[in-house]
């Protein structure tokens, strides 16, 4: 299964602690876009600097699969709302075949909606790769609530819609 | 206590900044520390808002109607597609 993931994103699932463990259910991919924009993040002095290395040296040593896109291929993407590293993405599903687009943003996924669902690609946010890797067998329920608690403190989502359904999560799963 | 915040921008704004400058008779700065103090502002009152009623919504106690009257219709669609993504996300993981 192949997935295209964007900055955000990335730094999530590192954040996360579950990017590495993402690659033994998925391949990985990101644009040469996505990869400035990590080296422009690890070159600033923060918690995400710190996060931004690691993505990089998954990619560095191919665990990570970077694919060049020329501007010209995702400039029509661009808007207020969807930056070079979004738009790529999106136009490295549709020249790869890849159906799967993971993004956080939430601006971001409406501009880009209308687009991916003409592309059959399914936008997700990272949430998704958590299920998966507990269908996987990989994390607990439990594991899982506990690291979309701290990614919406760190990302300060609180009061936010994914707060509401981890909320809900926890209720249906009785964890 | 104050901080210095330099930055970069393109000379057509930067055109407009002076011409901005010169009629309400502020110094380039004076203008941009109000724009910035007004932007962010009003932001962050905006996402508490956006947040409050994205909460709501999802917890399905406002309607997409009532989440359009607090929002606008852009807003509230941008809201409501990324429950829907996140619903899948959840439901479906990554098939």
């Amino acid at each position: 299964m192949k997935i295209v993931v964007d900055t955000s994103s990335l730094l999530s699932l590192e954040f996360m602690g579950i990017l590495e463990d993402s690659l033994k259910i998925t391949e990985v991919y990101i644009t040469n876009t996505v990869e400035t924009e990590l080296k422009e993040i690890a070159s600033y002095k923060d918690e995400k600097s710190r996060l931004a290395k690691n993505v990089l040296k998954l990619a560095s040593v191919g665990k990570i699969k970077c694919i060049n896109i020329k501007n010209e291929a995702f400039s029509k993407y661009l808007s207020r709302n969807v930056d070079a590293g979004e738009a790529s993405c999106l136009a490295l599903c549709i020249l790869e075949n890849i159906s799967l687009l993971i993004t956080d943003d939430a601006d971001a996924a409406y501009s880009l909606g209308i687009i991916a669902m003409h592309e059959r690609i399914n936008i997700r946010i990272c949430v998704a790769v958590l299920m998966e890797l507990i269908k996987a067998g990989i994390i607990t329920k439990l594991e899982a609530t506990k690291k979309m608690k701290s990614l919406i403190k760190q990302r300060s989502w609180e009061g936010g819609v994914l707060e509401v359904l981890v909320m809900k999560y926890i209720e249906e799963n009785e964890i | 206590m104050t901080q210095m915040l330099t930055f970069r921008e393109d000379e057509d704004i930067i055109e407009k900044l002076d011409e901005l400058a010169r009629q309400k008779m502020r110094s380039r700065s004076e203008i941009v520390r109000g724009a910035v103090r007004d932007y962010v502002t009003h932001k962050l009152e905006l996402i508490e808002i956006q947040k409050l009623a994205a909460k709501r919504y999802t917890q399905g106690k406002l309607s997409f109607d009532e989440l359009v009257n607090i929002l606008g219709y852009e807003e509230a669609k941008k809201v409501a597609y990324y429950k829907d993504i996140a619903e899948e996300s959840f439901a479906q993981g990554l098939s």
